[in-house]
């Protein structure tokens, strides 16, 4: 088939056996790539009811359809299981080159079953399939580890964890090529199974419908891409380039674990400041030609040796703003030891927020913690990222995340332990973006902004086929929502950057899907499989128990409005959420309770 | 871009030496006359251009790498891969990027070994099979016997041998690769031998 691999490997670890099945044609039309497939592949393999640790738990991995083909920032590979964190089906996708190595081995997708009784690496060269030895690697970081793993086996692609996934910290994450596979834990879904690392190498061809003509396509879309304003600020910048914009033009940056909107101290953690100092070339996923990585070095000062690829708005949050941290160095510091470790960025953070209001409310001690850990000390974020990585005395629940803890520790905290089915928010403060608030809840995975990408549609008014968006409005979310979530799942089906959908909308992909596989789809067939994709998943977390209970934003957002700046007194009531969430479950096809009814089902081809 | 209408006459005389005249026609109606001496790989170039005539000599051009631009990317291999080969992969590409850590992307490109100072794919071609074509070191497949001696001669690793010798012929002077990096990592122009000396040294190191 052209474009894809050909193949699906299953593996077992606890036999170490494998076996492998081809990828149908059924599956592309129905399911394009990426997400898609792994979403349809673990489902059908997976009871919903089992622990996330149940060696009966299946991670998949699925680069997207045009992953590994010549087309400007179709990097991504998907990452499917069911999460440590949120207990809900989750998927978490990276930048790194490992999907590309998939295809090049002839693997559209790789599912992961068992337990291996030693720490395994799963080595994968073309159709050579080993389980190797991993103890040697057991124990490191994941830079080192997958050095130490191409030392030995050669020019291999290496996705591995960190100690932190080993030790089973829920939202450890997944490393490749200074990319991440970063949310929801999967990365102690690998530790579970005592997977340490995969290490994937192909030669073969992949062939291509109308090869000239994609090259031609991908020319002209690079050139347009390069004459963008978004090109010019995320080349420069990267992802953090509208950070300064968020504070002053809109007032929504969640700061001190979201107590506030605005970081008035955030002068210095601005791209702007920080780049022109510490980001020495700019660093790309594969095959993006829009590299908007930053290769940031610290070269003096006590976190001299620094060297990461970052950092990323969401972590200029969460090991910043949310810790009312102002020092870029410890930020970069702390940035590299998640990375190092193996832990989320975002969730980390956020724990380090929670954890410091909780010292200075005195609900934790911090004699027993060990040293000042409140807002606005900065060596506290790097430190506390050692103790959650190491799970190292009270870091061992912490590495539990910010449900678990407040539970743990009562007395009053849920109020603000900031989460939506377990998973700890990004940057936007949705009690001045309603639409985005609506998507934190009915994202599939817990608070996230990409499966909806709404925050674009609350903060510019318009996006696709939505303008005069209100952002402090709840009303018409459900359906544009809704609609968001289908466009979005496009993109994890097909593995295109999530940073191009101003370039691509939907529209983009009907000629180059055409092209490169041979297949015409319309715009509205597109959308359609992602709303499939969409419901597969909602069938799988009512399945594991996941009811309309869990949708409930953390009571700060729904009862203390945002004390200071440009949206100074927004809140998003319980009314307006439980409004938004009925609108959307009608503009889904779903009943209250968040089921899909028979003639959705129908519809979709899933009934 | 060069039209197709472009012929070869081999010359030389007692006062010459010998020389390949291309010319080639222009879709600008120019004619560009080259003289190339393979020996010495000097180049005259004369552009007649409606009417007039410019001559000079220049050094022709050839792949740069910059690896301190380099993203590690790939894009360049794919698009190398796809267009010669008419297939996705990355072991086809007539380049290579070296990921080799969080700091080292290398780009490693054909230097079209130009002065041929040390041993090159066509100074130990045995069916002296590869040579300058006025833009770059090409392989006549004609002749090439597969041999591999190239393979194990070029000291960048962009040479490969799939029946026949594959390399590098810089797309017939309008390089795929350049187009998409907007980096500037790989550039056409001059050669620059310290930056090929910095690639071989960051592959060793």
């Amino acid at each position: 088939m052209e474009g894809y691999g050909g193949s699906i490997l299953y593996i077992d670890l606890t036999d170490g056996s494998f076996k492998k099945l081809e990828m149908t044609k059924e599956l592309s039309s129905k399911y394009l790539g990426g997400e898609g497939v792994a979403v349809k592949i673990f489902t059908d393999h997976v009871n919903p009811k089992i622990d996330p640790f149940d060696q009966r738990n299946v991670i998949v991995i699925a680069p997207g359809l045009l992953t590994g083909l010549p087309v400007p920032t179709a990097s991504k590979t998907a990452f499917v299981s069911k999460s440590p964190l949120t207990g809900t089906i989750a998927e978490s996708i990276m930048g790194g080159g490992i999907g590309a190595q998939m295809k090049a081995a002839g693997l559209d997708a790789i599912a992961i079953i068992g337990k291996s009784k030693n720490p395994a690496l799963l080595s994968i060269d073309d159709d050579l399939v080993r389980f190797e030895n991993a103890s040697p690697y057991w124990g490191m970081f994941t830079r080192d580890a997958a050095k130490a793993i191409k030392e030995d086996y050669g020019d291999f692609v290496v996705a591995t964890i960190g100690p932190a996934g080993e030790s089973l910290v829920r939202y450890a994450c997944i490393e490749c090529e200074d990319r991440q596979a970063g949310r929801a834990g999967l990365g102690a879904v690998f530790g579970s199974k005592n997977l340490k690392a995969i290490a994937i190498r192909g030669s073969k061809d992949i062939t291509i419908y109308d090869p000239d003509r994609l090259i031609h396509l991908a020319l002209g879309w690079q050139e347009s891409m390069e004459k963008s304003n978004v090109f010019i600020e995320d080349t420069k910048y990267g992802s953090g380039e509208f950070l300064e914009w968020v504070n002053a033009e809109r007032g929504v940056f969640p700061t001190k674990n979201w107590q506030e909107g605005v970081f008035n101290e955030r002068k210095k953690i601005d791209p702007y400041y920080w780049a022109p100092k510490y980001a020495i070339k700019n660093k790309a996923c594969f095959a993006c030609t829009k590299a908007c990585g930053k290769l940031f070095v610290v070269r003096d000062g006590p976190y001299a040796g620094t060297v990461l690829d970052g950092i990323e708005y969401e972590t200029l949050y969460a090991l910043g703003s949310q810790c009312g941290n102002p020092d870029i160095e410890a930020l970069a510091r702390a940035n590299e030891l998640c990375d190092q470790y193996g832990i989320d960025t975002i969730s980390t953070g956020v724990v380090i927020g929670f954890v410091m209001e909780l010292v200075e409310k005195g609900l934790i001690d911090e004699e027993e913690l060990g040293f000042d850990c409140r807002f606005g000390i900065a060596e506290a974020v790097p430190k506390m990222v050692e103790l959650i990585g190491r799970r190292d005395g009270l870091g061992a629940l912490f590495g539990e995340g910010v449900l678990r803890i407040s539970k743990t520790i009562g007395r009053g905290c849920e109020d603000y332990a900031m989460h939506v089915k377990g998973m700890e928010p990004p940057a936007y403060d949705v009690r001045g973006m309603k639409g985005m608030g609506l998507g934190f809840m009915t994202s599939s995975r817990g608070a996230c902004h990409l499966r909806s990408g709404f925050y674009a549609l609350d903060l510019t008014g318009r996006f696709w086929r939505f303008s005069g968006v209100d952002r402090l409005s709840p009303i018409g979310k459900g359906e544009a929502v809704k609609l968001m979530e289908d466009f979005m799942m496009v993109y994890d089906c097909l593995g295109v950057c999530k940073f191009s959908r101003s370039f691509f909308k939907i529209e983009g992909f009907i000629e180059l899907l055409d092209t490169a596989i041979g297949k015409s789809f319309k715009e509205d067939d597109l959308l359609l499989i992602g709303e499939r994709i969409n419901n597969l998943k909602q069938l799988f977390n009512l399945g594991a128990g996941v009811g309309r209970e869990s949708y409930r934003l953390p009571k700060r957002i729904t009862h203390e409005p945002i004390p200071a700046g440009v949206s100074k007194g927004a809140v998003l009531t319980v009314e307006e959420a439980e409004k938004m969430l009925s609108d959307y479950f009608i503009a889904r096809g779903w009943d209250e309770n968040g089921f899909p009814s028979k003639e959705k089902l129908a519809q979709l081809g899933l009934g | 871009m060069f039209s197709d209408f472009y012929f070869k006459i081999v010359c030389s005389s007692r006062t010459l030496e010998k020389f390949e005249c291309y010319c080639k026609l222009l879709v600008n109606r120019s004619v560009v006359i080259n003289l190339i001496n393979r020996k010495s790989r000097s180049q005259v170039i004369i552009l007649l251009n409606h009417g007039n005539f410019r001559y000079g000599s220049y050094m022709p051009l050839c792949l740069v790498p910059y690896p301190e631009n380099c993203t590690g990317c790939r894009f360049c291999e794919l698009v190398c891969a796809l267009s010669h080969d008419k297939v996705v992969n990355l072991k086809k590409a007539r380049l290579r990027i070296v990921r080799k850590d969080i700091i080292s992307d290398i780009p490693v490109v054909c230097a079209q070994c130009i002065d041929q100072e040390k041993e090159c794919c066509a100074s130990v071609c045995p069916e002296k099979a590869i040579s300058f074509d006025g833009t770059a070191l090409v392989v006549e497949e004609e002749k090439c016997t597969g041999c591999g001696l190239c393979e194990d001669a070029c000291a960048y690793g962009v040479i490969r041998v799939e029946g026949t010798a594959k390399k590098c012929d810089l797309c017939g002077g309008d390089p795929l690769c350049v187009k998409f990096c907007p980096f500037g990592a790989i550039r056409y122009e001059e050669m620059k031998k310290e930056n090929f000396q910095k690639v071989l040294s960051l592959l060793e190191g």
